[in-house]
């Protein structure tokens, strides 16, 4: 094979040309093989298929990063969680506040005094309602007076003596139990159920939140639980890669 | 022996130079896919070693300590690679079947001179294909690749002389198939 392909040295070929000579056998032979060798010269090479190869940085993923991004977030967290910070809502905003809450004693005492006077006037008004209502029934029963006889009459306006008797019992009654000077007390009373109504939905709030917020802590540490597996995948996968790599490379592949 | 050219390539690619990379394979792309052409019979297994050879090289040529040895460590790699394609998609068989299938099909070809060309090169590649993969090997080496028998026993990790009775028996085989392809008998009649 040597010979077929020139790689004798000069004296190899001095010999082997001597031994060629005088076997037919071998002449054969190594016209067979120039004759393989024409035929696989029929294989050309060809043109490969267009590709593009085109190296650029590749950014592996920085888990430092994202350890200390999740590490923040987790920090964020809880320190919601360890501190007495709460979310005060307002009308179309809510704000992270720290600390005890501060209660303006001004300006409640002028908010009991001005929900006094609103009870003042709804009263006010109640009572002037009531009075025309009265008086409109007043002027019916004057008009069936005249109509009924006079027994039926003499029940009637009985009756309607009665009738108004309760009525303005139940008025001097009510009247009574809201006296002017009781007002303010019941208008405390009432933003104090207001203010524990407050409490109560701030409370529910922060119940919701603390909720969510324990939730979420949960959801990061199986969020980052699966990035550290995913990385531990990742540097599995590459070791094996480079294993089969160094395989290719140094031929175990072909023992 | 590398030009000093080559070598300067070699050398900047090892240091991960991505633009030496791009020039260097793209320098042995076509040694390589006809490589995988001639071993395979398929362009499109050609392309995918191609492509991973491409791999290999980005990711193992610093590797590489003789930046001399480059085209010994390259033509390694390919083989490699072949044969792990070979083992992993067991597609030896099929190639077999697909190149006999086309060499026997329309066995009264048009006297056209293309179409000759053709069918030589598909029987070529279908005589390929039989042969077992260690001498197929050798044949590429050596009839393709042009690489020395010492070339091609410091790459396989053989002896020489194993190299030329691989080519010798490899030259055997492909001649007895050769003699019973139709276009073959009617070349030699010629």
């Amino acid at each position: 094979m040597a010979y077929l392909y020139g790689e004798m040295n000069p004296e190899e070929r001095r010999n082997f040309e001597a031994v060629l000579k005088e076997d037919a056998d071998l002449r054969n032979e190594l016209e067979e093989m120039q004759d393989t060798r024409f035929q696989l010269a029929e294989l050309t090479d060809i043109e490969p298929q267009a590709t593009v190869f085109n190296l650029h940085s590749v950014d592996k993923p920085n888990w430092r990063t994202w350890g200390i991004r999740l590490g923040i977030a987790a920090s964020f967290l809880l320190l919601f969680g360890l501190t007495n910070a709460r979310l005060e809502f307002t009308d179309h905003s809510f704000t992270i506040a720290f600390g005890e809450k501060t209660v303006d004693a001004q300006a409640g005492a002028s908010s009991i005094a001005q929900q006094a006077d609103d009870i003042k006037n709804v009263l006010f008004q109640k009572e002037m309602e009531f009075n025309q209502k009265l008086m409109a029934l007043d002027s019916v029963w004057q008009v069936q007076l005249v109509t009924n006889n006079e027994t039926q009459q003499v029940q009637l306006a009985q009756q309607w003596q009665r009738f108004q008797q309760k009525r303005q019992a139940d008025f001097a009654a009510l009247k009574k139990e809201f006296k002017e000077e009781q007002l303010p007390q019941f208008a405390a009373l009432l933003q104090e159920m207001q203010v524990d109504q407050k409490q109560e939905m701030q409370f529910l709030l922060t119940e919701l939140y603390d909720n969510w917020e324990q939730a979420r802590v949960y959801d990061l540490k199986a969020i980052e639980t699966e990035f550290v597996n995913v990385y531990k995948n990742v540097e599995r996968n590459q070791t094996e890669t480079a294993a089969v790599l160094d395989d290719i490379v140094n031929g175990n592949f072909l023992n | 022996m590398l030009k000093k050219n080559a070598h300067t390539l070699i050398t900047r690619a090892k240091t991960g130079d991505h633009a030496a990379l791009n020039k260097l394979f793209t320098e042995w792309y076509p040694r390589v896919y006809n490589w995988g052409y001639r071993y395979f019979g398929d362009e499109e297994m050609a392309a995918e070693i191609s492509q991973q050879a491409f791999m290999v090289m980005q990711q193992k040529l610093k590797q590489l300590k003789d930046p001399g040895s480059f085209k010994s460590w390259l033509y390694r790699t390919v083989l490699n690679l072949c044969h792990n394609e070979t083992r992993r998609r067991k597609i030896n068989n099929k190639a077999v079947e697909r190149l006999t299938y086309r060499s026997k099909r329309d066995t009264a070809p048009a006297p056209d001179h293309l179409y000759m060309i053709k069918e030589r090169s598909e029987q070529v590649l279908a005589a390929l294909a039989r042969l077992p993969e260690e001498q197929r090997t050798v044949v590429i080496m050596k009839e393709y690749e042009d690489l020395k028998f010492r070339e091609i026993a410091e790459i396989l990790k053989i002896s020489e002389n194993t190299a030329k009775s691989r080519l010798y028996y490899a030259y055997k085989a492909m001649r007895k198939f050769f003699l019973t392809q139709p276009q073959t008998k009617a070349i030699r009649y010629e």
